[in-house]
């Protein structure tokens, strides 16, 4: 029993101190429907950065119908804690509802696939089944991994119309770049 | 209850029969038989020595690789011994005002030694070695031989049932059977009841070095029967576990080692855990022994992520209450041998699970595993352990029991 104790000592459980700081994405990787190239949207060089903690509070007039809409979340990278939930205090590993990059939406649409067909044939941009997965390794690296199924849509005599699509996953990490 | 099984522990048989002390019609009737037999002692592989006759026909036939039994008999009983168990056979000299017909012995008597040497020279038994006051049936000195040396809670020891005997273990919601192909090979039925959501089955092939050292190697998978239903269309197979161990003792003290690989497919894609099994059994009376199984769970994969490979740790510890085999193929159902003590065995006991749970997170793209290095501690128990085992199929005698 002495050596069972000892192995459980050596446990280290997380604590929410250890997510506080500002964390920088990188390593993006994808996988794609052949229309939707994010390799040139999403790169190292937007340095997106986020804070997790007591940020702004959530808004949740960013979903409308059972879409969202990528305009209205960007305060969302303030505060990862108001929307991506954890199973317990001490779990290390965490959900969001839609990946973190969507939080700034605004920095990269200009080059995303769906926003060039929005701007050329006037439909909507919408993001569904969205979600995302994430895991504190250590003190300084989270690793992401995320799906989603955006489309670009405009309102027919039969409904809605699809006009463009870009859905499949993606996987990057945040590091950790000061603390408060 | 508890007064219950404390007496099932120093419960003597219900109907004693000595079956080590003939009457004199008993003897008459040996004296007859050993017409055309000639007195021999034997020694086994296990140390033990048994001095009885044998057919005269049946020893001039007889080699060390010899597949045919030896029809060994001693004290009005008789035994059927492979080949593979005898050490030597040596035949001796029996005193004429004992018996009416006696095997010629001359002082050298021939010793067929299975080993390197298969005819040598050897000296007389002078002392005359016969009954049950001078015979050590049992090296340990108690009445009867351990029926369930070759399980512990639930892993096996390497130590092999022989051929024909079985069991059948209800391990509180688990049912399992487990059968004895061969001497070296036993295979192993399970379900939950009364609902058979999880299956398993497995085979066991052991094999005895030394008298007091015994390895095996098995394999065993878990299976959900009925996941066609809900799933794919075939059976999940989520849990294959393949070992190999050691064990170190006789029937009533052992200690046993096992290593092998866990294929789960339960917490992951499909991942490899590397068990370590120890496990021990120490017979303290007829009735009553004390068995300890505990495992450790590692995970080597975390270490190149420079993390514990400790997974989990089962530690148990169990009173067992032994019943005996019959020596012979007994009726199914009947729960009391014919020496008087109950058929079945009890395992009363605490079990404790202890792991540390370090989530993980599968890249969905590249398919690369990545563990989290915080981890928290978890702890189950103890819960209590309570196993019920019929034991069946013919009672090697004393002496091939201990081989």
């Amino acid at each position: 029993m002495m050596i069972w104790a000892l192995i459980l000592g050596c446990t280290t459980p997380f604590s929410n101190t250890e997510s506080e700081g500002t964390w920088v994405q990188s390593d993006f990787q994808f996988d794609l429907n052949r229309d939707c190239d994010m390799n040139i949207v999403l790169t190292d060089a937007l340095q997106l950065s986020y804070q997790f903690g007591d940020g702004e509070a959530v808004n949740d007039s960013g979903y409308w119908g059972y879409s969202l809409d990528p305009d209205m979340i960007g305060s969302y990278k303030n505060n990862l804690w108001d929307y991506c939930s954890r199973s317990s205090s001490d779990s290390a590993a965490f959900t969001c509802p839609m990946p973190l990059f969507l939080a700034h939406y605004s920095t990269w649409k200009d080059n995303f696939f769906l926003e060039q067909v929005s701007a050329e044939r006037g439909c909507q941009v919408s993001f569904y089944s969205a979600s995302e997965e994430g895991l504190f390794i250590d003190q300084r690296t989270v690793r992401l991994g995320s799906s989603f199924y955006a489309s670009c849509e405009i309102e027919s005599g039969d409904g809605y119309q699809e006009l463009g699509l870009c859905a499949g996953t993606v996987s990057s990490k945040l590091t950790k770049i000061s603390t408060p | 209850m508890v007064a219950w099984l404390i007496s099932l522990a120093l419960a003597e048989p219900t109907t004693e029969v000595d079956v080590q002390t003939a009457s004199s019609h008993d003897e008459e009737i040996l004296v007859e038989h050993r017409l055309g037999e000639v007195s021999v002692q034997i020694q086994l592989h296990n140390g033990v020595v048994l001095t009885g006759h044998v057919p005269l026909q049946q020893l001039v036939l007889w080699s060390p690789t010899s597949i045919d039994v030896l029809q060994f008999s001693m004290n009005g009983q008789t035994v059927e011994l492979q080949s593979n168990q005898i050490a030597s056979i040596q035949q001796i000299e029996i005193p004429t005002d004992r018996l009416e017909i006696t095997a010629p012995v001359t002082e050298s008597s021939p010793v067929i030694d299975v080993g390197t040497k298969p005819v040598v020279e050897s000296e007389v038994s002078d002392e005359y070695v016969k009954g049950s006051e001078s015979m050590n049936l049992n090296p340990n000195g108690f009445s009867f031989a351990n029926p369930a040396a070759s399980r512990y809670l639930y892993a096996p020891s390497s130590i092999g049932l022989q051929a024909g005997q079985g069991y059948v273990s209800q391990k509180l919601l688990f049912t399992s059977g487990v059968y004895a192909l061969t001497d070296n090979a036993t295979m192993l039925v399970g379900t939950l009841v009364p609902f058979p959501l999880v299956s398993v089955l497995g085979a066991k092939v052991s094999k005895t070095l030394e008298p007091d050292l015994h390895v095996s190697a098995g394999v065993e998978s878990f299976f959900l029967p009925f996941s066609g239903l809900t799933g794919d269309g075939g059976i999940s197979v989520p849990v294959t576990i393949g070992y190999a161990g050691v064990t170190k003792g006789d029937l009533d003290s052992h200690i046993s080692v096992s290593t092998g690989v866990i294929y789960e497919t339960i917490f992951s894609n499909g991942n490899f855990v590397y068990p370590i099994m120890v496990a021990g059994h120490h017979r303290m009376s007829d009735r009553l022994a004390i068995v300890s199984e505990n495992w450790m769970m590692l995970n080597t994969d975390k270490i190149q992520d420079g993390l514990s490979p400790y997974l989990a740790s089962i530690n148990s510890v169990a009173f067992r209450l032994i019943g005996q085999r019959d020596a012979n193929m007994q009726i199914f159902g009947q729960l009391i041998s014919d020496n008087g003590y109950p058929r079945y065995t009890w395992d009363i006991g605490l079990i404790v699970l202890n792991g540390a749970q370090s989530e993980s997170l599968i890249d969905p793209i590249t398919g690369e595993t990545y563990y989290s290095k915080y981890s928290s501690s978890y702890g189950i128990g103890p819960l209590p352990w309570v196993d019920y085992t019929w034991h069946f199929g013919p009672a090697r005698t004393e002496q091939s029991e201990a081989e």
